[in-house]
């Protein structure tokens, strides 16, 4: 059965691919996909920069594009000629010191500096077309040589003209005029531009000129053959490539009337890949005008997106997506209410105050044997006051990044996490080196996490290991309680051990590991996990080597530096309390990420760091006493304390001072460091 | 980009988690914190004047301040908190008694009581006389009494009325319903409605019918609160506690806030309130946080003081403040008494008096 042939002839009668086909034979097919992208490029920043086609904005846009026209352009005419030009950046900053030195410096009419400008550029182009054309050098190699050396002389002449440029003021209207004028609401520079870039396409499609430098690019043999004077054509290129080059330094010239040490640098390539993205080729032959201001619009617009939507807001975007909260449901606060052993009183009332004003910061705090003060400040000192009053003082020592945990050593050595660093000693004379401050990398971790970022507190073992805590290992000391909002196991325990010279992780995951204090049997650690609100035990030698407890569980605020009391109990501060509405965004991770991504950081839901207090536990984990300032204005957020001789010293790691208080069921006598390492040899 | 491929569900988007900056005439400063304190007590509350002396109720208290040397006295107390109160040009003087209802004094000292229904008399906000002696009367909301003002702002309620009582007649009237919590009411020179419509954060122009007539005020970076109008028509506006951008996410966040409310208690939430909170389990806000001793004065705190004064079509013109460390917080009244101008700074229970003006030179 055959069918009737009816649709089918319709079909190719109507629809016959001829008109695609004659259309893929013009020349300008080349330029459509560009203009495309282009005009696609045109209708994302009209989205993302509202302000970009208002008439300000286009006006200076359009006086950058008739620079970087102009150079596409010249680049263009290069590349149809089969050649390439990699001077041109540093053609033009030898352009523009020219034309800033005819104006500003030397005063000259207008029109001898862009006589001198345009010459300048004749001659570096001349070189470059003489070199190529008629010695024949590779042109890649030659003009990668004549881009030193025109920077060379660049770099060189410059600072010595540099004071006379910024210094000296061209009179002339007219140069302002090209600068800045306008003419029918279009900036005169564009004008300029728009003519010369009008002749230059007649001149390439329409001239003998122009076709012999395409039948030059297109094959330098064909061309030879049919009588073209090769080396001439291709050193014409060039020094077209120099006028235009200088033509574009004189508008840069007379919109900016100043120039820098990194003008022109790495133009050639921002020009590169504008003329090619537009589709001119660089094997020589194949491009135009049109293509060369495609290309030149289309850089400037990424140039513009890339620099006004992501380097400006890379941070702000890294800042949203960087916090990463997770589940985590804490118990029904204790009651801090009359009745509680957590109940408030004013115990730390009337704290006598040390060095108010000058310490910020003084996170831990610490006495030696003789009963001097030392503690650490965001300065990046450690600070000494001296006994037996604490008014005279000096720094101790500089380190540079703010001193947290503190602990003496065996023979007065003082050692201290730094927020930032790394674990540090300071010998008893004030001379400081460096410990540890890195670790084993963790095999899944996309953050090398094998720097120490947050050390935060430290004890020292009695065999003189160090046993300290890292708190977080994704946010810096200044953001330290941002990790609050993850609720996430980001911190680490870790051990140094002085006789191989070796860190190790020993404990990881942990939420927040804060103080640690060694417990006199000499086996074991404690530890606080501060947004976990728990003080756990960790054993690093004897028969329970190796076993982790829950010490004290569910207190009702942020535990940070743990220490010895004298009766054989710790001291634990509590930096801050909990608030059931922030334990309730704990069980709404959710919640806290859009917090985080959607409204700025000062108003995120925080742990309540204002007001804090000192508990006392015995040694086995049950809480004996709570010290509070019912104010909370001289010492509202308490980081740590320290038993002395009868007196306990707080400091606060958000406060300016330290504050001390005398305690009325204490062993006058006991001192740390005695029970430490035993009475002072 | 965002607004083209960033639309969400309603309650995700961005728009309005925005609050407006205070700028121009409501740039901040510490004038109500130099003011001087002319009274202090828990629960002062609404302002009015009456023959020359300053009349204002402190919880169940009805007191007046003369104006010369400053004395104090007790007009009478009652049984239950007054939530409102006003005076006739005429020297008539009505309050509202929470669950209660009006209490009108005449000239006269007779008392004549108005009962209102239970949802109304729990939430009367704020009164207002006509040129007529009829009485108008803001009520908040009437699914929440007035003490629960927070819950009717996390329950996006829009349940406010505006009565209008007739003394003569002891006739209670519904003029508008549907409001976003009325917290203030003024009758302007034509006997137009203007009412502060406080979780819609504007002041609106109604006809006396109760009609939309205009917007006044809009996108206030406070909760407006009570109005009044001076002998010159220019308008006081009292803001009693400020909007962040914190509260603004909350509201858009379903299943944080109903959790909160369900299973926090009042004094734990995050909200706006009218002085600084005293629970120690009152949430913190990051740049809330003490910095070497020191209260920032810009800190996103949940309570403030502003009041604004505004010409005859609502333009503002100048404003008094209390910033995060000052004390002059949540202003519930403010009207102009001869050449000051007092406020009744609820959160600090203290009654304000400044120079009208003084702001200028500084």
């Amino acid at each position: 059965m055959t069918r009737i042939p009816v649709v089918t002839p319709r079909r190719y009668r109507i629809f016959s691919a001829r008109f695609l086909g004659e259309l893929l034979t013009k020349s300008w097919i080349d330029s459509v996909i560009p203009a495309a992208v282009l005009l696609v490029m045109v209708i994302i920043i009209s989205i993302l920069i509202p302000g970009f086609f208002s008439l300000g904005s286009l006006s200076d846009q359009s006086r950058q594009l008739s620079e970087f026209g102009l150079l596409a352009i010249a680049l263009t005419i290069v590349l149809l000629s089969g050649g390439i030009d990699l001077s041109i950046g540093s053609m033009f900053a030898l352009c523009v010191l020219v034309a800033l030195t005819m104006m500003n410096v030397l005063g000259v009419s207008i029109y001898l500096a862009f006589g001198a400008t345009l010459l300048a550029g004749f001659l570096c182009g001349a070189l470059n077309g003489i070199l190529i054309g008629y010695i024949g050098l590779r042109a890649f190699i030659t003009t990668l040589v004549t881009l030193v050396i025109f920077r060379s002389i660049y770099d060189i002449a410059f600072p010595r003209l540099a004071s006379g440029i910024v210094g000296g003021f061209a009179e002339s209207p007219l140069w302002d005029f090209i600068g800045f004028g306008e003419y029918m609401n279009l900036p005169v520079s564009f004008l300029i531009f728009a003519v010369i870039a009008f002749f230059a396409h007649i001149m390439l499609t329409r001239l003998r000129i122009g076709w012999h430098i395409r039948a030059v690019g297109g094959s330098r043999k064909s061309a030879h053959n049919s009588g073209i004077h090769v080396k001439r054509t291709v050193a014409i290129a060039y020094i077209c490539s120099g006028l235009l080059t200088a033509t574009a330094a004189f508008l840069f010239s007379a919109r900016l009337g100043s120039t820098g040490s990194d003008t022109g640098i790495g133009l050639e390539v921002q020009v590169l890949t504008a003329v090619v993205l537009a589709g001119v080729s660089l094997g020589g032959g194949r491009g135009s005008v049109g293509n060369a201001l495609i290309g030149a619009a289309l850089v400037l617009i990424i140039a513009v997106i890339f620099d006004a939507k992501w380097v400006k807001n890379r941070q702000k975007i890294l800042g949203k997506v960087y916090v990463s909260p997770t589940y985590m449901a804490l118990d029904k606060a204790p009651a801090i209410t009359d009745g509680s052993v957590f109940a408030v009183n004013d115990l730390l009332g009337d704290a006598e105050i040390i060095g108010q004003g000058t310490v910020e910061g003084p996170e831990d705090v610490i006495l030696d044997r003789q009963g001097n003060l030392y503690t650490g400040t965001r300065h990046g000192e450690i600070v000494r006051f001296f006994a037996p009053d604490f008014v005279r003082h000096e720094v101790f020592a500089q380190i540079g990044g703010h001193p947290l945990g503190l602990a003496f050593d065996g023979s007065g050595n003082l050692l201290t996490c730094v927020g930032g660093m790394g674990v540090y000693r300071v010998s008893p004379d004030g001379v400081v080196s460096k410990v540890t401050d890195e670790t084993d990398r963790s095999l899944t971790s996309i953050i090398d996490d094998s720097r120490l970022r947050l050390p935060d507190d430290l004890d020292i073992a009695p065999d003189g290991r160090i046993f300290f805590t890292e708190a977080t290992k994704r946010y810096e000391m200044t953001e330290w309680a941002v990790d609050a909002l993850e609720g996430r196991g980001n911190g680490r325990l870790l051990e140094y051990d002085p006789k191989s010279g070796k860190t190790r992780t020993v404990l990881k995951n942990l939420i927040f590991p804060n103080g640690v204090t060694i417990c006199p049997d000499g086996d074991s650690l404690l530890f606080a996990e501060t947004w976990a609100c728990r003080i756990n035990r960790y054993w690093f030698a004897g028969p329970r080597k190796g076993r982790r407890e829950i010490f004290l569980d569910n207190l009702p605020g942020y535990p940070d530096n743990i220490n010895r009391a004298s009766d054989g109990g710790y001291w634990i501060a509590l930096l801050g309390m909990r608030t059931p509405a922030f334990d309730l965004t704990m069980q709404h991770p959710s919640f806290r990420r859009r917090m985080a991504v959607r409204i700025p950081a000062d108003q995120w839901l925080f742990p309540n760091i204002n007001k804090g207090c000192v508990i006392k536990v015995n040694a086995d984990g049950k809480v004996t006493q709570s010290l509070w300032e019912a104010a909370g204005e001289q010492l509202p957020s308490v980081t740590s304390m320290r038993e002395h001789r009868g007196w306990l010293y707080l400091g606060g790691v958000t406060n300016n001072r330290i504050g001390r208080i005398r305690l009325a069921e204490a062993d006058e006598n006991w001192d740390a460091n005695t029970a430490y390492w035993g009475l002072s040899s | 980009m965002m607004r083209l491929f960033g639309r969400r569900q309603a309650n995700q988007s961005d728009h309005g988690l925005y609050v407006p900056t205070m700028d121009g005439p409501l740039r901040p400063n510490d004038h109500l914190d130099r003011a001087s304190i002319v009274w202090t007590g828990a629960h002062i509350d609404d302002l009015a004047v009456l023959n020359g002396e300053l009349v204002f109720t402190s919880e169940n208290r009805l007191l007046s301040l003369r104006a010369e040397d400053g004395e104090v006295t007790l007009i009478k107390a009652f049984d239950r908190p007054i939530t409102a109160l006003a005076v006739a040009a005429s020297g008539l003087l009505a309050i509202a008694l929470f669950g209660e209802g009006l209490r009108l004094r005449s000239a006269d000292d007779q008392w004549q009581q108005i009962a209102l229904s239970e949802k109304h008399s729990a939430c009367v906000t704020a009164l207002h006389f006509d040129a007529d002696d009829g009485l108008y009367c803001a009520i908040g909301s009437n699914a929440n009494p007035i003490s629960a003002w927070r819950r009717d702002l996390f329950e996006h309620n829009s349940h406010g009325e505006i009565l209008f009582v007739n003394p003569a007649q002891a006739r209670v009237r519904t003029v508008a319903g549907g409001l976003h919590y009325p917290a203030g009411l003024v009758i302007d020179a034509d006997g137009g409605l203007i009412v502060a419509e406080a979780w819609a954060h504007r002041v609106v122009a109604l006809s006396p019918q109760g009609a939309f007539k205009r917007m006044l005020l809009a996108d206030l970076p406070a909760y407006p609160g009570r109005l009044s109008v001076d002998s010159a028509g220019l308008y006081l506006v009292s803001l009693f506690a400020p909007r962040r951008q914190i509260y603004e996410f909350i509201l858009r966040e379903p299943g944080f806030l109903q959790n909160m409310l369900a299973k926090l208690e009042e004094d734990e939430w995050v909200g706006p309130t009218y002085g600084r909170p005293r629970s120690a389990n009152y949430p913190l806000l990051q740049g809330e946080v003490r910095q070497m001793g020191v209260m920032k004065p810009w800190a996103p705190s949940s309570s403030c003081g502003l009041v604004i004064s505004c010409d005859g079509d609502f333009a503002p013109l100048e404003s008094w403040h209390s910033r995060a460390d000052g004390q002059m917080h949540g202003i519930s009244a403010a009207l102009r008494f001869g050449e000051h101008i007092v406020a009744a700074s609820k959160g600090s229970g203290s009654l304000l008096m400044m120079r009208a003006g003084a702001s200028d030179e500084h």
